[in-house]
This record gives structure tokens, C-alpha cells and sequence, in this order.
């Protein structure tokens, strides 16, 4: 019995991790072992070559060293600009830019609302605190297109202010934030006060560091949130020296593919999924504890 | 109670900037929506027109292969999120630490992985000649088909797909609700001589009534909400739509934005009562 149960913990573990030991497989074998019937677990011929021509992929022109119609990998090397414009390293670069503002803002706003919210008490706290957190149920999933129309007309629209601002205000993040703040002894707030502290003085040097896991549970949202996002980006920024990474790398497979007919370049797009994993996985592995901690708290209780 | 003078101004200070957040990327959406469900644009003028974009919705016969597949996708992915990890949660909640740890870990690792990345692995072995799927059905005599150009195994496989990615969270909050009840519990009836089985389903299963209410309405939602996955596998084609990426679909690649925002507010009633029931049954399951 208490094998059995073992064993359908462990098995499950070939069931959720397969695709991505598959994604790994294919992406550092050549074209002919990721199509061969019937497939072999391990790759054929191990090559590299599949994430060269990624990470070749210049910004601007075609300059590209790859052509899809014979599938063949020209001589990268002699493509000087390749480390000079690569369109890969923009992209990370872009992302992490986003982030970093984009998680700045969220901090701000989060804190101070969920200071106010936490601390304070007023009249009609209780329905300025739904107005505040029903944005958790108008999610941007039921309003993309009146979302789209509204960053359009406030001509956010291919900035990157398109992709900080209309999500930076979470509002799961202001929920969390005010629970936590709750659970702070509201004595230290009136020390502080009768110390002559300000309140900006007291959220910043005594609130934020004891709300340090609260914090932390959004940015690790807000990171996800970036990385993981796909068609808001894309539709936010069409320009390719703008877009994120997750956008840019599938929209180059989206351009392979309708470059060579509507035929899917397999090995390209298991390259660009380990790219688009590893990041993903480093704030999984480094954050883990904040993001279950942050589903936890967003989802239990909502 | 808080609050010396002055505190008042503080407060405005305090919530002006998320205050302005709000007005901008949640009232204004939320008025445009209203706003444009009730008129037709086509970007030069803008006609007011009532309520026929929602009579639209309601007679337009695609919408209702819309409405097939969306429920389609909501209750496949609903059964299987809300039960699997249930048993999960059941098997390894008096495993040692590590072992839960493990299967918390195991379960996430496809949700923090985008659905996105998911779709460019599953793009090959959802391949209708060199597939892995195409090779595993071979093996048991099922002919090849386009999988992803027929409706109902386009329909099976995104589903199966968007289970993988979200099984996580369910277990997750299966496990600390588990973790939250009394362990005095466990050790009077195990006095009482209940075996370890009887235990998980007489006791710990129906205290996890509410629980398995959350993750049925956040799983339901899931499977109406499936978007990115049905764009990069399907493009929308072939029936497989679900509600929100028709919305999308209808809003920004073919700009009929009033009917789209028409059916945005359908949608928002629907999550509304969905959210209000589940209220009610909860306020039913505590009296």
C-alpha cells in the first residue's frame, strides 16, 4: 500500500516533466534525429546548432545566417555584427528593463495603499477596499479588447509604457500587502510616530522591512508576469527592437515558419523554449518559496 | 483607533497614486466596455445601436460552437484539476516533509512554465506525421489524423494541455488546507481504531469541502480563459474557441470592437455569478 502510493508520486513525475526533457531533447539534435520515426529518447547527433541560429538572429535587416528553404546554417563567423546587434541580448535587455521599473512601481503602489489600508481606519474603509481589489475579478483576460482601446487612445501603444503601467497596479499584491501589515503590531507605527517620523519615513524605514516576504511575493509576481506574458506584449509593442523576449523569440519562429512555407522549424522552436525556460525557472528555483507563498496567499483566501 | 490630525491629507497622499492606477486601467476599460458594447465603430464614425451586438451574440450560430467548446474546455479541465490533485493531496499529506515538498514541486513546474513554451513543445509532438503522439497511437492502431486541424482532438489536446499547466495551485491549496486542520483530530480517531483510509475519507475529505469549491470556480475559470495556447496551436481555427479568445479574436484581429465588447460584458456577468454562487454555497456549507 505504501509503496503503491510512492509509486504514483514518482510516476507522476514522468507524466508533468516529460514535455520538457522532450523540449531538451530535440533542441540539441540534428533535423534528422527530431524527425525520425519511430524517435529515439536521446538525441542522434548532438549539435548546438539550433540555438546558433537564435542566438545569431541580428536586429533590423535580415542578416541572419540561416535559410529555412534549404535549412541550412551558412557560416555564422563571418558575420561580424553578430554580437554587436543581436537581437537575443536586446531582448533580454528589454525584459529586464521592464521589469525592474515595472516592479519599482508595483512596490510603490502596493505599499502604500496596503499601508493605508492596514493601518488607517476611516469611513467606508471596507467599500473603498473592494473598489480597490476588484480588479482581481475584471481581470485584463474579460477586458483585453476595451483594454487595448483604452492604451491606444492614451497613445501607449508601441512604448514600453504599454507594458509597465497598465498592470503594474496589482491588486492581489495590495490584498496580500494589507494582510500583512495587519499582523504588524501597530505600536511600532506609534513609536515611530512619537519619535516625530513621518509617515513616508515610517513605511519606508520601519513598514517595508517587516513586510519584507510581502514584497517579495510581488516582485516573484511581477517577474513571472513579464516573462510569462505573451500576447498583451505583443500587442503593446510591435516594433522588434522593443519587444520582450518571450515575444521576440516566438515571433522569429512565427517568421521561420511562414518564411518556409507554414512548415514548423522544430528545432528552432525547442531552442527558443529552453531560452525562454531558463529564466523562468532561475526565479522558480531562487524564488520558490515567495511563489508558492504568493499563490497561496492570492488564491486561498480570495 | 488610528488617526491624529492631519491624517486625513496623508491618507489622500497615501492612496492617490494606485487611486489614479485604478481610474486609468480599470474604470476606463470597464466604461469603454459598456460604452462600446452598445455601438458600432469602424474607426471613421460611431453609431449608437442599442443592444444588437448582445442580440447578435445570442442568434449568431458560431457563437455557439463558441459556447460548445468553451464548455467543453471547462468541464474537462475542471473534473481533472479538481480531482487529481485532490488525490494527490489525500496520498502525500502524511508522507514525510520531503516527499511533499517534491510532489508541490513536481506539480508547479509546468504552471511557472509559460503555456507559451508548452505550445512550441507540444507544436511538435502534436506533429501529424513525426510526432510523438502520432507514434504512441500507431502503436495501439489508431490511424494519424491533422490533430490539430479537427476539431474534437484540437479540442482534447489544448485541454490536455492547459491541465498540465495549472495542476499546481490546486494541490497546493488542497495541502495547506489539510496542514490547517486540528491534528487532535487524527490522534482521537485513530484511538478510536480508524484505519488510515477511513480516516482520509471520513474526516479530512469532507473538510475539504470549500476548498474543493475554490478550485472548482478558479479551474472553471481556466478553462474559459484558455488563450494563448488555442492562438499558437490552432489560430482559433477549427471550432476551438473558447469565450475569451473569441472576445480577442473578435476585438483586435477582426476590429469589430463593439461586438467584442458586448460579449466582454457577457463574460464579466458570468464570472460575477459564478463568484456570488460560490459565495452561496459556501455561507449553505457553514450552517
Amino acid at each position: 500500500m505504501k509503496a503503491l502510493k510512492y509509486i504514483a508520486i514518482f510516476g507522476f513525475t514522468f507524466i508533468l516533466l516529460f514535455p520538457l526533457y522532450w523540449m531538451f531533447r530535440g533542441s540539441v539534435d540534428e533535423i534528422a534525429g527530431v524527425m525520425r520515426v519511430p524517435p529515439t529518447l536521446l538525441p542522434m547527433n548532438w549539435t548546438l546548432d539550433n540555438y546558433r541560429v537564435l542566438l545569431s538572429k541580428n536586429l533590423g535587416g535580415g542578416g541572419y545566417g540561416y535559410n529555412p528553404a534549404t535549412d541550412d546554417i551558412q557560416d555564422i563567423a563571418e558575420n561580424t555584427q553578430v554580437y554587436e546587434k543581436s537581437a537575443i541580448l536586446r531582448w533580454t535587455l528589454n525584459t529586464g528593463g521592464i521589469f525592474t521599473l515595472k516592479a519599482a512601481l508595483a512596490v510603490f503602489l502596493v505599499a502604500t495603499a496596503g499601508y493605508a489600508f492596514g493601518v488607517y481606519r476611516f469611513k467606508g474603509k471596507n467599500t473603498l477596499f473592494l473598489v480597490f481589489i476588484i480588479g482581481i475579478v475584471i481581470g485584463p483576460g474579460i477586458t483585453i479588447v476595451p483594454y487595448f482601446v483604452t492604451c491606444e487612445r492614451l497613445g501607449l501603444r508601441g512604448n514600453w509604457l504599454g507594458v509597465i503601467l497598465p498592470f503594474a497596479y496589482t491588486p492581489v499584491g495590495v490584498y496580500i500587502f494589507r494582510n500583512y501589515v495587519e499582523t504588524i503590531s501597530f505600536e511600532i507605527v506609534d513609536a515611530a510616530r512619537i519619535d516625530g517620523a513621518g509617515e513616508f519615513r515610517i513605511l519606508r524605514q520601519v513598514i517595508l522591512p517587516l513586510c519584507r516576504p510581502a514584497v517579495g511575493v510581488l516582485v516573484v509576481l511581477v517577474a513571472l508576469g513579464t516573462l510569462q506574458d505573451y500576447i498583451w506584449s505583443l500587442l503593446m509593442l510591435p516594433t522588434t527592437e522593443k519587444q520582450t523576449l518571450m515575444v521576440g523569440v516566438i515571433q522569429e519562429i512565427l517568421r521561420v515558419q511562414a518564411l518556409s512555407g507554414g512548415l514548423n522549424p522544430i528545432g528552432m522552436s525547442l531552442a527558443g523554449g529552453v531560452i525562454l525556460f531558463i529564466p523562468l525557472f532561475l526565479v522558480f528555483i531562487f524564488c520558490q518559496r515567495y511563489f508558492i507563498k504568493g499563490l497561496a496567499l492570492g488564491g486561498v483566501k480570495e | 483607533m488610528k488617526g491624529v490630525k492631519g491624517q486625513r491629507l496623508m491618507l489622500v497622499l497615501l492612496l492617490f497614486p494606485s487611486a489614479v492606477f485604478i481610474i486609468l486601467f480599470t474604470g476606463l476599460p470597464f466604461i469603454f466596455m459598456l460604452e462600446k458594447s452598445l455601438v458600432a465603430t469602424d474607426y471613421i464614425s460611431t453609431q449608437f445601436v442599442g443592444l444588437k451586438h448582445y442580440f447578435d451574440t445570442f442568434t449568431d450560430p458560431d457563437y455557439l460552437d463558441v459556447f460548445v467548446s468553451s464548455m467543453i474546455y471547462a468541464v474537462t479541465v475542471c473534473s481533472v484539476t479538481t480531482i487529481v490533485p485532490l488525490l494527490f493531496a489525500l496520498l502525500a499529506y502524511d508522507c514525510p516533509k520531503w516527499v511533499q515538498s517534491y510532489a508541490k514541486f513536481i506539480f508547479f513546474v509546468p504552471s511557472f512554465t509559460s503555456g507559451v513554451i508548452m505550445t512550441l513543445i507540444y507544436r511538435w509532438i502534436f506533429q501529424p506525421r513525426i510526432g510523438l503522439i502520432t507514434y504512441l497511437t500507431g502503436l495501439v492502431g489508431i490511424p494519424p489524423v491533422m490533430w490539430m486541424a479537427n476539431r474534437w482532438t484540437a479540442i482534447g489536446g489544448i485541454a490536455g494541455m492547459t491541465i498540465s499547466g495549472i495542476m499546481g495551485v490546486p494541490l497546493l491549496i488542497y495541502m495547506s488546507s489539510i496542514l490547517s486542520i486540528n491534528p487532535e483530530l487524527f490522534d482521537v480517531a485513530r484511538m478510536d481504531g480508524a484505519t488510515q483510509f477511513q480516516i482520509k475519507t471520513k474526516i479530512v475529505l469532507p473538510l475539504l469541502g470549500p476548498s474543493v469549491l475554490l478550485v472548482i470556480l478558479i479551474t472553471m475559470m481556466s478553462g474559459f480563459f484558455i488563450m494563448e495556447t488555442i492562438l499558437l496551436m490552432t489560430g482559433g481555427g477549427y471550432d476551438t474557441q473558447t469565450f475569451i479568445f473569441n472576445i480577442f479574436d473578435q476585438g483586435i484581429n477582426q476590429s469589430k470592437i463593439g461586438l467584442a465588447s458586448a460579449r466582454s460584458v457577457i463574460m464579466f456577468f458570468v464570472i460575477l455569478t459564478m463568484v456570488l454562487v460560490k459565495r452561496r454555497l459556501e455561507k449553505r456549507g457553514k450552517e
